[in-house]
């Protein structure tokens, strides 16, 4: 046998790394929970931006004719006071729910991460300002803090969302996110290769961003999971006391507030199904984000 | 069309007739009991003069009295309260009252002439630091002078035809003279008049309770024994109509609170409704692009298809009319062939949507958008903006509602700092004089907010306020309303109804438009 058929006929295990959909496969495999709050987001993700092709009525045209119809054929999750179609809006409040939920938890989250690993890596007196901010911040009730912004802000619409109210949404998750990632870059700042990198006269932006954020990935991804949740609760809230999204746009908060209320006794589904899209999308991203946790952690796969 | 507003009236002339036939059912008044009724919300002053809020009123009122007063059994007329007899001038320069003897105040001294003088010289030429709300109104009068001791002359320096009705004001309360000239700002701090029933306690937040006053000039009244006014958040205040804690309340329920309250009550509950005074329309800013341009606003009334709306806006909402300036049941309403004619208020609505497209694309704006600043309150400005933004979605306008508070909205709206905003009034009477002061040129009239000025407005307002023929001048009140109508600056769209539940106990209590004033409660008797 020469060399030449040995290489030919000995077979090398691959070393690539494993593919998107197989990493996929693998969650789907060992977080069966988490998987099933994934395809629910993705599927109320999609239904959102589908809405105006299955939509079955204009979310906001009034139809008195159908007003306060009970589900039906025509109308499967009934018509509100007005006669809207409770399913369409409930699909186009989705846009509204996914867009605001990531956006907001998306800036929070992402501020609040640059908070943590910039606090974390100068220490001292820097350290000290940012935590003691932060505990003023995490001292407030998160809606109250919400409240306060969104009333201080006014409105500011961009692209159809009220930019503000985005802000609003996500300035309560800053110190929160801030704390958690703080925790972990202490340690990772600890770490030979920030010292090294220290060492070979890396400027601190590129230690920061290049070498430590990177690490901080997972904390960052499993907080970033229970903030949408926790974005999509509040979105909701603030639309529910009228600082939030206002009529006639569809958002499911809003279809639990103003007129809901005096009719909810004589019209349940006006209250039924939009309560059931926040719980289901809230419920899909805490599973997401728990199992998300559970995955990234080796730790918790140790066990 | 199932609800137009000559069928409410025709519905609301019987519902009259069979109140009053109510009203002689129950002739045999009993004495005694107390009223317990709820109010959403605390007086915000203890001085009718500076008050302009209903809860103001549904708190004092029981307390004082008028000079004149609304007939609330033959309304909107003005009889005495006060004042037993009057004369006018044939110039109409000067009335001269008779007060009725032996009134007293509840702190037992005799009322006079001098008292009524120094409370209407308070509201026109009010003391340094005392607030006057009411003061514009009273302009023509040049001099109130107490030549007697039962006699109160009013010298005006121009007729108005509506002074009579200004007299009835229910927030003219007459206060002590004496204890004015001692401290003119008395009436902030110490509810004291002549009215049916004494103060007994003020607890703010809780309740407010008065016990009859044995003095009362009117003989035999009042029934009741006394009242308790019970201060309640507006949810709290229909649990409380639903749970029987409370007998009455005075400013009005909605449909759902009315089926509510109906199912929790069953029989023990009856409601009595009236045309309200809660007018809603739209203002627009005259000074600001493309509101300037009268084909644009033209184009926005046309757009809203009021009758076939109205009846479906009744069943969820506290509108319930089709209304212009002027009630549809006022003495002086645009009749309804006139009404019809008026940009807004015709029947054929794809005609005057396709008019209104025409407008906008002749003005340059065919994909008109704005933002429509509304107030916080959610019944009825909810579901009233959001009617308006669907009519005119239907002519290619995009509308984004802006939801501010009240002190925010009633900000923007004096400031000028909006471009479309919706609009309300609830006067507290019926008079034109004061019911269109109000669409007066922004110039004159610092409650028109749009920045709009024709001096013509001004040249009618003051022909109808001279003329004192009736007839004559229910001709000119309609040219009035009929030429602030087609400027469109502010267009009137729908009225609110004044439903009100009532323990049937409650008996003898005629419900008039108004809601801020309380009405007559000596006259209330309680059944057994």
């Amino acid at each position: 046998m020469t060399l030449g058929t040995m290489a030919a006929s000995v077979r090398v295990p691959s070393r690539t790394k494993p593919t998107a959909w197989r990493k996929m496969m693998q969650f789907a495999a060992t977080q069966p929970l988490g998987a099933a709050g994934l395809v629910t987001v993705l599927v109320m993700a999609i239904a959102g931006a589908l809405a105006p092709y299955i939509a079955p009525y204009d979310p906001v045209a009034i139809s008195f004719s159908d007003m306060l119809a009970p589900p039906s054929w025509e109308h499967p999750l009934g018509t509100d006071n007005f006669g809207r179609d409770i399913l369409s809006r409930i699909l186009y409040g989705a846009r509204t729910a996914i867009v605001m939920g990531l956006v907001s938890a998306l800036i929070g989250s992402t501020l609040g991460a640059i908070l943590g690993v910039v606090s974390a890596y100068f220490g001292g007196v820097i350290d000290l300002l940012i935590q003691r901010a932060v505990d003023i911040f995490l001292s407030l009730p998160i809606i109250v803090l919400a409240l306060v912004v969104v009333a201080m802000l006014g409105r500011n619409l961009v692209l159809g969302f009220d930019f503000n109210l985005i802000l609003a949404i996500s300035i309560p998750i800053v110190p929160q996110v801030a704390r958690v990632v703080r925790s972990s870059a202490l340690s990772i700042r600890e770490m030979a290769y920030v010292d090294a990198a220290r060492v070979a006269g890396y400027s601190t932006r590129r230690i920061i961003f290049r070498h430590m954020a990177p690490n901080l990935m997972a904390p960052y991804l499993i907080m970033l999971t229970a903030f949408i949740a926790q974005a999509i609760l509040l979105e909701a809230s603030l639309s529910f006391l009228g600082l939030g999204v206002t009529e006639p746009s569809p958002a499911w908060g809003l279809m639990l507030a103003g007129n809901a209320v005096d009719f909810y006794r004589q019209a349940p589904w006006m209250i039924i199904f939009p309560g059931l899209a926040i719980s289901l999308a809230v419920f899909s991203f805490n599973l997401l984000g728990d199992s998300l946790r559970d995955w990234l952690d080796p730790k918790a796969r140790l066990r | 069309m199932k609800n137009s507003i000559w069928a409410s009236a025709g519905a609301l002339a019987l519902a009259f007739l069979a109140a009053q036939g109510a009203l002689a059912q129950d002739a045999k008044p009993v004495r005694g009991g107390i009223l317990n009724y709820g109010v959403a919300g605390g007086p915000h002053t203890l001085d009718c003069h500076a008050g302009n809020s209903f809860a103001v009123l549904h708190h004092l009122g029981p307390h004082y009295s008028t000079l004149m007063k609304t007939d609330n059994r033959n309304y909107p007329n003005t009889i005495g309260d006060l004042a037993k007899s009057w004369t006018i001038s044939p110039d109409h320069l000067t009335y001269t009252f008779k007060l009725h003897e032996n009134v007293k105040f509840h702190d037992g001294t005799a009322l006079t002439s001098e008292d009524v003088r120094a409370s209407f010289q308070r509201i026109i030429d009010p003391p340094a630091g005392v607030v006057s709300a009411w003061r514009s109104m009273y302009a023509d009068v040049k001099s109130v002078e107490a030549p007697d001791k039962d006699t109160v002359v009013f010298q005006m320096s121009a007729p108005n035809a509506g002074m009579m009705s200004i007299f009835g004001s229910p927030w003219a309360c007459i206060y002590s003279a004496a204890k004015l000239k001692e401290d003119p700002k008395y009436p902030e701090k110490t509810v004291m008049g002549t009215g049916p029933f004494q103060l007994v306690e003020q607890v703010s937040g809780s309740h407010w309770t008065g016990k009859r006053f044995d003095g009362y000039f009117r003989p035999g009244l009042p029934y009741l024994d006394g009242f308790k006014a019970i201060a309640l958040s507006s949810t709290a205040l229909i649990n409380a109509l639903a749970g029987g804690q409370i007998d009455a309340e005075f400013r009005g329920v909605t449909p759902a609170d009315r089926q509510r309250i109906q199912a929790s009550r069953g029989a023990n509950i009856r409601f009595e409704e009236a045309e309200g005074m809660g007018l809603f329309m739209v203002s627009f800013n005259t000074k600001v692009k493309p509101y300037d341009d009268i084909r644009v606003r033209r184009a926005l009334t046309l757009a809203v298809d009021r009758w076939s709306g109205i009846e479906p806006m009744s069943r969820i909402s506290t509108l319930k009319y089709v209304s212009s300036f002027q009630r549809p049941g006022a003495p002086d309403a645009l009749p309804k062939a006139q009404l019809e004619k008026l940009p807004g208020f015709g029947r054929d609505i794809k005609a005057a949507r396709a008019e209104a497209r025409r407008l906008l694309a002749e003005a340059g704006v065919p994909n008109l958008k704005f933002t429509l600043i509304n107030r916080g309150p959610d019944m009825p400005y909810a579901p009233f903006a959001l009617y308006l933004i669907d009519q005119w979605r239907q002519i290619g306008v995009t509308v984004d509602q802006q939801v501010v508070d009240t002190a925010n909205w009633a900000q923007r709206r004096v400031s000028g700092n909006f471009s479309v905003i919706v609009d309300v009034t609830g006067d507290w009477g019926e008079d034109p004089s004061f019911v269109m002061a109000r669409f007066l040129s922004s110039d004159s009239s610092f409650n028109n907010p749009t920045g709009f000025s024709d001096p013509k407005i001004e040249q009618l307002f003051q022909a109808q306020k001279l003329e004192f023929d009736p007839a004559k001048r229910t001709q000119a009140v309609n040219a009035l309303e009929n030429y602030i109508v087609e400027q469109v600056f502010t267009m009137p769209v729908f009225r609110t109804v004044r439903l009100l539940p009532f323990a049937t106990k409650v008996k003898n209590y005629p419900v008039v438009p108004v809601h801020n004033w309380l009405g007559d409660v000596s006259e209330i008797w309680l059944s057994p």
